[in-house]
């Protein structure tokens, strides 16, 4: 019980955090030069995209590579809506938002079934099959064309479509974002997928049926993957199915793994990180697709806990060290 | 009739490149239960190292041949290269190494990039007559891409099943544990098979070199149809990888004659999702590989 009550408290204490850095990111951008707001914009975008690949990473232990690929049913859906029958802003995002979750479940379905590896591998060439159908499928996806979205932005009749309203849009759906993890990760499912990720046999002996569990976990995944992409394809103006590729997979799993696949702030972290390191540094885009391959093995192979585990390394390194000075400290640190 | 025999022709000509990169998947994954990603890239790196190596104005076959292996030996040391100092710490966590592997795919690309930029090189074959057998026609450089691939396998087939290295290769990949304990160095095993399987893809680059273009975007594709490849061939089977990767050619060379190429690439993913739903070890009896475990 006791256990609990502190997990409680520490998620609590990550949303605290989560929402403290978005705010330090908004209050940096909206003070800085304008270009950052677009870059900033992307950020928050990818940050919604990897918030539910972090409840399905991070919370199930399902390292799913169909994120890239449900982003994109989720943006064709919003371009679709939008370009051909002019559908409002609003509904564009919610219809992304639920054909993506659905995705999820289908793509959950088949997946499950494959374990460890298969898993990863099946997720993946998810994404890719996705990519060919959305490059083949013509009247829904404008095909090798693309989409492009001509219709204003308007958020209950007020037009966001400057940079400026557009990246505070986003800022407030980040933060919503935040919130709506927080509260699934503390409701029952949420500790039930942990369950899972922690010992699944030992759950299935005590009653727990993963399977629906794990399915309904692609779905709210898929659900954030959709929202992003609506979003993206609203940002953007104008997409194809070659934005859905490798780059952007292997950006999202960046993403999370750097900044920290199980906490909800290591999104926050990695989404600012990949996104604005490469602008600061003035990277040609090709050069940024090998940073980031670079910085993934770098937080697999040193950093698994990512960028926001360092405090506590350090912290239980200088515990280390003083217990090692003072023999008297090592039992009681025990106790 | 003659237009079906072509196809099938043709299709066997692509379905080479698949095994030879499947084949590498499947050998790696087997011994580390580590899907290596970075195996594509490693295939297209090793085309544009050739394309960079081979005179315009077309090499003699020796010329060709001498270029071909050292690519090949240059491909499998960057192969033991990247064992060591990245895949190595993974073995205990094989899906840690899948990861590595994603963001090497990802230096990969840059370099090719960086060096090669985006537009399709095309590279003189050594050999440019065309040959006639009955009703199919094929250059003479596509059939020494097939005779050197058949070459290929049989010499990976007798030293897996006739050599002492082979037999040690074979026992690691079924029980690593085991084998270390019989006396195996297991390590240079692991590394001997990133080595086979790198100089397969090595190879495979520089003949692909020769038949078509190359661009920065193929060793993704060529990696996610390999992999396919190799797991519906039954993960670490040479005659399942074999079967299924000249298969892949044929039927696409089909799908795309007749309904369409972009489609035809979609083919062997709704195929594997059969296979893994249906009988997810595969195809063929393949070897038994490292449990797995998220």
């Amino acid at each position: 019980m006791r256990e609990s009550q502190n997990a409680q408290r520490t998620s609590t204490r990550e949303l605290v955090t989560t929402i403290g850095l978005l705010g330090l990111f908004l209050l940096a951008i909206i003070n800085g030069p304008a270009r950052l707001e677009s870059l900033g914009t992307l950020a928050l975008i990818y940050i919604v995209c990897a918030f539910g690949l972090h409840l399905l990473y991070g919370s199930t232990g399902l390292l799913s590579m169909a994120q890239v690929g449900l982003m994109s049913s989720g943006a064709f859906t919003a371009g679709y809506l939008s370009f051909v029958h002019s559908a409002p802003f609003l509904a564009c995002l919610a219809a992304g938002t639920v054909v993506a979750a659905l995705g999820g479940a289908v793509v959950a379905l088949p997946s499950l079934r494959a374990h460890g590896h298969y898993f990863l591998i099946v997720t993946f060439l998810f994404t890719v099959l996705i990519q060919v159908v959305a490059t083949n499928w013509t009247w829904f996806t404008g095909g090798v064309y693309g989409r492009s979205i001509v219709e204003p932005v308007l958020l209950f009749g007020f037009e966001i479509d400057l940079p400026r309203n557009r990246f505070l849009f986003l800022f407030a759906v980040a933060c919503g974002s935040a919130v709506v993890v927080f509260l699934i990760r503390r409701s029952t499912f949420g500790q039930l997928l942990v369950a899972i990720r922690e010992n699944e046999q030992l759950g299935t002996s005590l009653g727990l049926r993963s399977f629906p569990l794990k399915v309904a976990a692609f779905a709210v995944a898929g659900a954030f993957a959709g929202l992003a992409g609506a979003l993206y394809a609203f940002h953007l103006r104008y997409i194809l199915s070659d934005n859905f590729g490798l780059d952007l997979a292997l950006l999202i799993v960046t993403v999370l793994l750097i900044g920290g696949a199980r906490r909800l702030e290591g999104p926050v972290i990695g989404a600012f990180l990949v996104v604005f390191l490469p602008d600061f540094l003035h990277f040609d885009p090709a050069v940024n697709t090998g940073v980031n391959g670079a910085l993934l093995i770098v937080a697999v192979l040193a950093l698994p806990g990512g960028l926001v585990s360092i405090p506590t390394l350090v912290s239980t390194r200088v515990q280390a060290r003083r217990a090692r000075r003072d023999p008297a400290l090592e039992g009681a640190s025990d106790a | 009739m003659d237009y079906i025999a072509q196809q099938v022709a043709n299709g066997l000509v692509n379905g080479t490149i698949y095994v030879l990169i499947a084949l590498g998947i499947a050998m790696i994954f087997a011994l580390t239960g580590i899907v290596n990603f970075a195996h594509g890239e490693l295939l297209v790196l090793a085309a544009y190292v050739t394309h960079a190596l081979i005179p315009q104005a077309g090499p003699t076959l020796w010329l060709f041949a001498l270029i071909a292996i050292g690519v090949a030996l240059a491909a499998a040391t960057v192969g033991v290269v990247t064992e060591r100092a990245l895949f190595h710490s993974t073995l205990d966590k094989p899906i840690r190494g899948f990861v590595v592997s994603i963001g090497l795919i990802g230096i990969l690309h840059a370099v090719i990039i960086l060096g090669w930029g985006y537009d399709p090189k095309t590279t003189p074959a050594p050999l440019t007559e065309v040959v006639e057998m009955g009703p199919v026609i094929l250059t003479e450089q596509a059939l020494l891409t097939i005779l050197v691939t058949a070459v290929l396998v049989g010499v990976l087939f007798w030293f897996l099943g006739s050599t002492k290295a082979g037999r040690a290769l074979h026992a690691t990949a079924e029980n690593r544990e085991m084998a270390g304990l019989v006396g195996i160095n297991t390590n240079v095993i692991i590394a001997l098979g990133f080595a086979i399987g790198s100089l397969f893809a090595g190879l495979g680059g520089a003949l692909f070199a020769t038949l078509y273009p190359v661009t920065p975007i193929l060793g993704g594709q060529f990696v996610f149809k390999a992999t396919a490849v190799a797991i519906i061939g039954g993960l670490g089977s040479i005659p399942g990888t074999v079967v299924v990767g000249l298969g892949l050619g044929v039927a696409e060379a089909f799908t795309s004659t007749y309904i369409s190429s972009s489609w035809s690439n979609a083919l062997i993913f709704v195929l594997m999702a059969i296979v893994v739903l249906i009988r997810p070890t595969g195809l063929f009896k393949g070897m038994k590989g490292p449990d797995i475990h998220a």
